[in-house]
């Protein structure tokens, strides 16, 4: 439906982990975690809401993250979530294993620049 | 499974969610400057489907939930009460494929799947050493000998060994004497299947002994028939065979075995060293023991004993089997025929169901286009469909339940005795509930999720854009395949019910060899005890024969000791002819005793001499009458001189003298063809066993019922320990002598036109979908012209489509099936090609039949309404 043209379509396992990775440094709503996405991707990813909010329940179901009520600064009632200890072990595992990968597809990229970091 | 009201919660907990994620949105746009309309049109835009975000995060929660799963139900149901026609239809459709495997299933389930009701039945097993060349099958047992040995024997593999027969007694001293089917059991038979009495107490070793025999064991049916289920029966004596016996104990009123017994004495065995006697052996194994074990350690032992050890070895077989092939390894191939038979009509139920959810589908395209543009996703749209289908599964599986119940009677009631073994365990268990709900839920997946998957793969722009109507090109094919796959079933079906019903019909043809019509018969059994000599038995049989002829509309009377087309005890036997050396080894003919006019009463041909008379008796010359087939093997070419020629038996040096010759008679059933059979006169035979279980015929126009009062008193007034049985027409014996095949082929009929039915309303939903889907084509072409039988021709093209390739189908499908039939047939071979042909018309009829109406459908199109209605 919406979607620009330079945006990148997120694949689920990886939503899954920016979320984790986003709500590290601290807890966050629904909201504020697609604003933060995008502005920490400057712009790049576009979280659709109609894969935010599933993926938010699902890693609730699976206890990586937990959610409470809270209010916002302006005061407004928001489902505030949290990264349980399980998310902490889950995203410290999922990233590892993504900069093993982001590394092995640079090489690929920059054969002569080897060991690059990107 | 998430709980209902935590559910509840979590909905408005997640509307919430989503508000507060736009309220945010929108206070963050007014911040920047956009006016609150705008703001808040944007958030909407940017947000998505508010609709379509609550669903699939709610798919996030667990997939069956609870909450969800009332939710489809509740949709399914007011989807099906929007469409009533069609849920009737799938409703009925389903209660007759369901209701019909249900009553089957409740019929093998009590019959074979249901442990025996003893003591770890699985222990239990039957012995069988038998001369190899009287076959394998039909009966199973040892001799006496050998079981009065193996009794003596210390065992390995068996943990008791005991034995039973089948007998009947007439009980007399109160009220009318009446014959009983009863038992002889070994002492510890009730041990050995792990029964105990329910009063009293069971056989002691000690009453196995001849004259310590006289106790009796009361089946609890014929202690509350005959004692009201009085305690104070135990220790009271009662008359058997006009021997007085003491009642031990009754049984409780699951035990019915060997079935039908009504009461149970002590077996006594005397081998005696003439006669060579099997009796079935029942033995419950040691623990640990396997069958094969078993079986090693008989043969074994078996090849020591004194009976057997001089057997050539593979002479005999010998076999330990499990007890429950002894009671059900008759019934078991039809059953499992049957079973076989009616999933097919429950197959053409779910191809009928599956092509009206297909109907159903294509009709609502516009429906479930509106449902995904809406934002519901695929999954759970399939899932509401598939939810419908089992619904009504179900519905259809509850109403079926309630028509097996009845099925089942009617199976019952019509099956002949004994054809369907522990009739009195068949009942709805909770294996019967769970199989058909089972199946209903299989049914309902199998039928909805097809429909389902094809009906929501279409783009929804699609759907919405025509107006839902003319998608009738959509899965054509799928459901033209089923419909062929319903011809075809049908037609296995049908072919199946064609050759027993031909097969029944060659039966009724057969001549047995006398008239039954205007002949009433009845069995009369003389006890032992009160009739000890040959004398007081022919002076009772022949008292008997001079009442009857006296009775008012009774032409002539007469006696027989076999009756033909009964059920067991024809003694045969072989002959030697004086002055003829050679009468083939084997050649045995029935020997039969009669009374004088046994020929006329019965309207057996008497082709030369004479019937027997009052000369012939225990002082004048022996005589005997023989069959037309033995005096034309002997003197050919026409068997005339046979009559003054002389026989014997095998052995011995009794001459008798042929004075008649007279028709062979189906002796055993029309199936096996007429015997061959020598006749005795009453007044000349000697041996009482031949002539103590008698039967009597009249010929008489008047009806068994009108005479009962009057046979019934003149037996009981010349004595009245002697009981009558079956009372009945001879018509009637001869249908009971082909019960067997007028209950297979009657099932199996029902079952045919179950799936005929089903298969021409199947054909029929398809063709009058077809006619109104196409009405906008027929309307074109009526309007460029095209006649009335030009319309016809469309539709006939379309429903010879369907009905050759299904008969083709259904026609090789019959023929590399109804060879499992072949044991059921008579005179006719599974593959016989005027039933074939005959089938194929009955479809091709069907098919028509059902093509007429959507037919004349087609010729009325209006081509303006037609036209217009686009």
């Amino acid at each position: 439906m919406s979607g620009g043209q330079s945006r990148i379509e997120l694949l689920q396992g990886t939503l899954d982990f920016i979320i984790l990775q986003t709500l590290r440094w601290e807890p966050q709503h629904g909201f504020g975690l697609a604003q933060m996405i995008r502005a920490h991707s400057s712009g790049t990813l576009q979280v659709d809401t109609g894969s935010l909010y599933p993926a938010l329940h699902r890693l609730e179901r699976a206890k990586l993250i937990a959610a409470k009520w809270d209010k916002s600064d302006k005061g407004q009632r928001v489902r505030v979530y949290t990264l349980t200890a399980a998310g902490r072990k889950r995203l410290a595992a999922e990233r590892t294993k993504w900069e093993r990968m982001t590394q092995a597809i640079a090489g690929i990229l920059n054969p002569p620049l080897a060991e690059g970091k990107s | 499974m998430r709980w209902p009201w935590r559910r509840r919660a979590r909905e408005i907990e997640l509307t919430e969610e989503i508000q507060a994620h736009l309220e945010m949105a929108v206070a963050q746009r007014i911040e920047r400057g956009e006016s609150p309309a705008v703001a808040r049109d944007h958030a909407l835009r940017e947000f998505g489907n508010t609709t379509h975000v609550a669903e699939v995060t709610r798919e996030m929660w667990g997939g069956a939930s609870w909450d969800a799963f009332v939710r489809d139900i509740r949709y399914a149901a007011r989807g099906l009460r929007r469409s009533p026609t069609f849920t009737a239809v799938a409703v009925a459709t389903f209660a007759l494929g369901i209701g019909a495997n249900t009553a089957m299933f409740t019929v093998v389930n009590g019959a074979l799947l249901k442990p025996l009701p003893f003591a770890q039945p699985d222990r239990l097993v039957f012995l069988t050493h038998w001369p190899a060349e009287l076959g394998a099958s039909s009966r199973s047992g040892l001799s006496d000998h050998t079981f009065v040995e193996i009794r003596a024997t210390p065992w390995r593999a068996f943990a008791l060994l005991a034995s039973f027969s089948g007998s009947q007694m007439t009980l007399t001293g109160t009220g009318d004497a009446e014959r009983l089917s009863t038992a002889v059991v070994s002492a510890n038979l009730t041990t050995t299947l792990g029964v105990s009495a329910a009063i009293g107490r069971t056989f002691t070793a000690a009453e196995e002994q001849a004259g310590d025999d006289h106790v009796v064991l009361l089946s609890d049916t014929f202690w509350r028939e005959r004692f009201g289920g009085a305690r104070s029966v135990l220790g009271t004596s009662i008359v058997l065979d006009n021997v007085s016996y003491t009642v031990i104990g009754v049984m409780p009123p699951t035990f019915d075995f060997p079935h039908g017994a009504a009461l149970w004495t002590p077996l006594v065995v005397r081998p005696d060293p003439n006669v060579f006697a099997i009796r079935p052996v029942i033995a419950r194994l040691s623990a640990g023991t396997t069958m094969e074990a078993a079986r090693r350690e008989l043969e074994s032992t078996l090849a020591r004993l004194p009976s057997t050890k001089d057997e050539k070895p593979g002479t005999q077989i010998t076999a330990v089997s499990p007890l429950a092939d002894l009671l059900v390894a008759r019934a078991r191939p039809l059953l499992w025929i049957f079973s076989g038979a009616v999933s097919f009509v429950l197959l053409i139920a779910c191809a009928n169901v599956a092509n009206l959810l297909l109907i159903r589908a294509a009709t609502r395209g516009h429906e479930i286009g509106v449902r995904v543009a809406l934002g519901a996703g695929r999954g759970r749209i399939v899932r509401q469909l598939v939810t419908e289908s089992a619904l009504v599964a179900c519905i259809g599986g509850a109403a079926g339940l309630v028509l097996s119940m009845w099925g089942v009677r009617v199976i019952l009631a019509t099956a002949p005795a004994g054809r369907i073994p522990r009739g009195s365990e068949i009942t709805v268990d909770w294996r019967v509930l769970g199989v058909t709900f089972g199946v209903a839920l299989v049914a309902g997946l199998v039928c909805g999720i097809f429909p389902a998957l094809a009906s929501t793969r279409r783009d929804p722009r699609e759907a919405l854009s025509t107006s839902g109507r003319t998608v009738a090109g959509s899965h054509d094919r799928i459901r033209r395949v089923f419909v062929i796959a319903q011809l075809a079933l049908a037609i296995v079906l049908a072919t199946g019910a064609g050759l027993l019903l031909k097969s029944f019909s060659r039966m009724r043809a057969v001549d047995p060899g006398f008239r039954a019509s205007g002949v009433v018969t009845f069995s009369a059994s003389l006890p032992a005890a009160a009739f000890p000599n040959a004398v007081d038995v022919r002076t009772f049989d022949a008292s008997v024969v001079d009442r009857l002829r006296q009775l008012p509309g009774v032409e002539s009377a007469s006696m027989v000791n076999w009756m033909p087309l009964g059920r067991a005890g024809l003694v045969h036997g072989g002959l030697q002819i004086e002055g003829v050396s050679t009468v083939p080894k084997g050649y045995d003919v029935d020997k039969l005793v009669i009374a004088p006019g046994y020929f006329g009463t019965m309207g057996i041909r008497l082709f030369a001499g004479r019937d027997f008379d009052s000369g012939d008796n225990h002082s004048s010359r022996p005589v005997t009458i023989v069959t037309r087939s033995v005096a034309r093997k002997f003197w050919p070419p026409d068997g005339l001189g046979a009559l003054g020629q002389r026989l014997t038996k095998d052995r011995g040096d009794d001459w008798n003298t042929i004075v008649g010759i007279v028709d062979d008679v189906a002796q055993q059933g029309v199936t096996y063809g007429r015997d061959v059979a020598q006749y005795f006169p009453l007044t000349q035979t000697e041996t009482v066993p031949f002539i103590n279980n008698v039967n009597f015929v009249l010929r008489t126009a008047r009806t068994a019922q009108e005479l009962t009062p009057s046979l019934r008193a003149i037996v009981h007034e010349l004595n009245p320990v002697v009981a009558l049985r079956n009372i009945r027409s001879m018509d009637d014996v001869v249908a009971a002598s082909m019960a067997d095949p007028r209950f297979e082929t009657r099932l199996l009929a029902i079952f045919a036109a179950l799936a005929l039915l089903l298969a021409a309303v199947g054909t029929y939903g398809v063709l009058a979908y077809d006619v109104a889907a196409r009405t906008h084509e027929l309307g074109v072409r009526v309007a460029l012209g095209a006649v009335s039988h030009d319309v016809v021709r469309v539709v006939v093209r379309r429903t010879l489509a369907l009905v050759v390739p299904g008969l083709l189908l259904g026609l090789i499908g019959a023929l590399a099936v109804t060879r499992v039939l072949q044991k059921s047939l008579f005179e006719v071979t599974p593959t016989d090609p005027a039933t074939l042909v005959a089938v194929s018309g009955v479809l091709l009829l069907v098919a028509l039949i059902a093509g007429l109406a959507p037919t004349r459908r087609a010729m009325r199109v209006d081509p303006m309404t037609a036209l217009r209605s686009e």
